[in-house]
């Protein structure tokens, strides 16, 4: 047992600091705001991060890896999250889709695909929910049928971030006509340029182009991008939808939120002119904050761990997911509470008294969705982890 | 960073659950509680036996010098079975106090008996007049020629019945804390067992001017307070890995519950009202369980870790008392029935939770450890 962060991992944290501290313009300051200089700028760091090797340190080095461990790659994970994830969309490519072509890709798909993730060249979205079939993924209609050397789709898939902005999508579609459910499914990549894609951004309080509706209209899709065995995509999907739940360090979104609050109410009197750091809820409130970004950031490394051992139980990225996201809802609850009526200015405003509460507060509720609702995650953790009946 | 049990804890703990499950039923927990003194010596011989009380002490002292994660363990399993140990009291506070204060030859002696001999050497802390643990004691030491005599009453003190040796929180009368090691067997010494939610043995003692020798003052002021609180945060981990044992015991029958229990004719465990609660049993429990061994780690690392300690026993108890009662809630009215084993794991688990540190207490530490 060892509680330690590996050193040479931790040394890496602090470059990667001091990197962020100097590339991070004045503006910046977190990928889901309203503001056109922000996708540019993330792809521009992709490409510095690519330079220096550790974009994809994690990953070997035959796909433009560095052979790092997971433990390095947690540390970008956190970093980035930390600083509102400036490396943009393609935070995904990293996580679970480029893991995906390496795991179910032809040494030909490898070449193409990962080159250009490793390269920082390339945004990827993800096209699964459809607007029937969200929870129920299995149910979904999208159909992928056979036309002349090539499938041609149909279908519209729904909730997809960046789809405006992406150059690839990774598509789940019915290739058996006749299928239904888990079965007749495969994972195609679909080329974002192809005739026949529309996209129609869904406003959201989240941010405007952060959601989007895609519809395939007969666009044609080479058989050499169907990604692992035809028919069988689900087991394909729910290889990247386990990683995944562990991509995104909402632990480390929590500790930006604790560690601002803890500097709010050390500086900030309260109505009755006491220092807030006195009162005996807020106090109480920081205190439960810290044990619950401990919790989280541990559930987070255990998945690393247990990988590593071979010992990773199928419910395990699931309690990551679950507990990490909740507890950055309510480290953001703690902190509005704390700020009071203040609270409800954005941090647009230059009155704002703590900036940010409110926007974390709106972008910890899609954490409870996405890669799988957490109300999912609880049928896998009982259902798959714990026997229970379904 | 590797967070899971090293294969030597791992060992130890299904050690622990084989023997427990070939002879240690939760009728045995019964039986204890319901006995005289609730001390079940031959369960405790077990656990001796095996060395498992002696895991945080030093070879020196006659223990494995495995450190207190190996306890917290070999403390889950116990807990498992709502089995009633002195390991948090024994192993737990007062082999760390002990560790603690300035070494003597009386130290070394009794750290040597708790070690090699089984000895339960327990803490008399709590007072009428004070809230818990950490409160300063008024009981005051009265000088005598060869030392100090002692007369007062200290409550919820486990395993008195059976303690070789008690250790008396005082105070010496000008505020200075004074931690004296009183014999068990020593004349003016009555202990009185409580009745308690958790049915584990919580005793009120008297002490009637029992006499205390020069040599058997373990630590005075600066240095008694700091082992103190070293063996408090001791017991906390331990408890808190008896508790998470608890919440295991609980999950394990609150799920063979749902798994065969039908109503509306259905298993009621293909309901998500029941299977969703008992997700979260498992992940909370699952992080309870992270916190709680970062917490040991860092105490075997010789770290400070007043922080860590603290806000782990707060959320633990939060985290336990929730898993109780949803264990209640899904088992519906046979859980609260006494042949059901279920209310002896959750009155153990309700009972925790106030012990060693409350959620107000150790939330309040925390903060006062964040610089707040």
């Amino acid at each position: 047992m060892n509680f330690e962060y590996p050193p040479a991992a931790e040394q890496f944290r602090s470059e990667l600091r001091q990197f962020l501290a100097e590339e991070l313009p004045e503006w910046w300051n977190r990928l889901f705001v309203d503001d056109e200089r922000i996708i540019p700028f993330t792809r521009q760091l992709c490409r510095k991060m690519a330079e220096r090797g550790w974009l994809t340190a994690a990953w070997p080095s035959e796909h433009g890896g560095a052979d790092a461990d997971e433990w390095m790659q947690m540390v970008v994970r956190e970093e980035m999250w930390a600083a509102g994830e400036p490396r943009g969309p393609q935070y995904m490519n990293l996580n679970y889709i480029g893991p995906m072509v390496m795991k179910f890709g032809t040494p030909e798909q490898q070449e193409r695909f990962l080159k250009p993730m490793a390269a920082g060249d390339v945004i990827w979205c993800q096209g699964f929910s459809e607007p029937g079939s969200g929870s129920d993924l299995a149910s979904l209609s999208t159909s992928a049928t056979d036309g002349d050397s090539c499938f041609v789709v149909n279908g519209r898939k729904i909730w997809i971030s960046y789809a405006t902005i992406a150059e690839w999508c990774l598509l789940l579609a019915r290739t058996d006509p006749d299928s239904s459910r888990y079965n007749g499914l495969s994972m195609l990549l679909v080329d974002m340029n192809s005739p026949g894609i529309d996209v129609r951004p869904i406003p959201s309080m989240v941010g405007p182009i952060e959601y989007n509706e895609i519809t395939f209209s007969d666009v044609e899709v080479p058989y050499d991008c169907l990604l692992g065995p035809r028919d069988a995509g689900w087991s394909v999907a729910m290889y990247g939808l386990t990683r995944e739940r562990i991509g995104i360090a909402f632990h480390a979104s929590l500790k930006t939120v604790f560690d601002s609050l803890l500097d709010y109410v050390r500086n900030t009197e309260d109505s009755t002119g006491r220092p807030l750091a006195e009162r005996p809820s807020v106090r109480a409130g920081l205190a439960r904050l810290h044990a619950h970004y401990r919790a989280a950031k541990l559930l987070g490394y255990r998945v690393i761990a247990a990988e590593e051992a071979g010992v990773m139980r199928e419910m395990d990225p699931a309690i990551y997911k679950v507990f990490a996201t909740e507890a950055y809802v309510f480290a953001s609850e703690v902190a509005l509470e704390s700020v009071g009526t203040k609270g409800q200015l954005t941090e647009e405003d230059p009155l704002a008294p703590a900036a940010g509460f409110f926007q974390h507060w709106l972008h910890s509720i899609p954490g409870l969705i996405g890669a799988g609702t957490n109300e999912i995650q609880r049928n896998i953790i009982s259902q798959r982890g714990m026997g229970l009946p379904r | 960073m590797d967070l899971l049990l090293d294969e030597r804890q791992a060992l130890a703990q299904s050690a622990t659950r084989q023997f427990l499950a070939a002879d240690f039923s939760f009728e045995r927990a019964r039986r204890a509680e319901e006995s005289l003194d609730g001390f079940d010596a031959e369960l405790w011989s077990r656990v001796t036996s095996e060395g498992w009380n002696a895991a945080s002490l030093a070879a020196a002292a006659g223990g494995s010098g495995r450190g207190l994660a190996d306890l917290c363990a070999v403390a889950e399993e116990l807990g498992r079975s709502a089995a009633s140990t002195p390991l948090v009291a024994s192993s737990g506070l007062a082999a760390t106090l002990l560790h603690s204060v300035p070494s003597s030859p009386l130290v070394d002696q009794l750290l040597t008996k708790l070690s090699t001999q089984g000895a339960v050497i327990t803490a008399a802390l709590v007072e009428e007049a004070g809230r818990d643990e950490r409160t300063p004691p008024k009981l005051v030491v009265n000088r005598t020629s060869g030392g100090i005599t002692v007369s007062g009453v200290k409550l919820l003190v486990p395993y008195a019945s059976a303690a070789d040796v008690f250790l008396v929180s005082l105070s010496d009368g000008q505020g200075e804390l004074v931690i004296g090691a009183v014999d068990g067997a020593a004349a003016g010494v009555t202990a009185m067992r409580h009745r308690t939610t958790g049915g584990d043995p919580l005793f009120r003692v008297q002490f009637d001017g029992v006499e205390v020798p020069e040599e058997r003052i373990l630590a005075r002021g600066a240095a008694a307070t700091a082992a103190l609180d070293a063996g408090l945060d001791a017991a906390a981990v331990v408890a808190m890995a008896e508790a998470i044992g608890y919440c295991e015991g609980i999950i394990d029958l609150t799920t063979e519950h749902a798994k065969s229990r039908e109503q509306f004719g259905r298993l009621i465990g293909s309901f998500q009202a029941v299977s969703h609660p008992l997700a979260d049993m498992r992940i909370r429990t699952d992080a309870c369980r992270l916190l709680m061994l970062e917490a040991a780690w860092l105490i075997d690392q010789g770290s400070l870790a007043t922080l860590e300690v603290a806000s782990a026993k707060a959320f633990t108890n939060e985290a336990v008392a929730r898993t109780a009662i949803d264990g209640h809630r899904l088992h519906g009215a046979i859980g609260y029935s006494n042949e059901c084993d279920l209310q002896l794991l959750t009155r153990r688990a309700r009972a925790f939770c106030l012990a060693y540190g409350g959620t107000d207490e150790q939330l309040e530490r925390a903060a006062t450890a964040l610089g707040l």
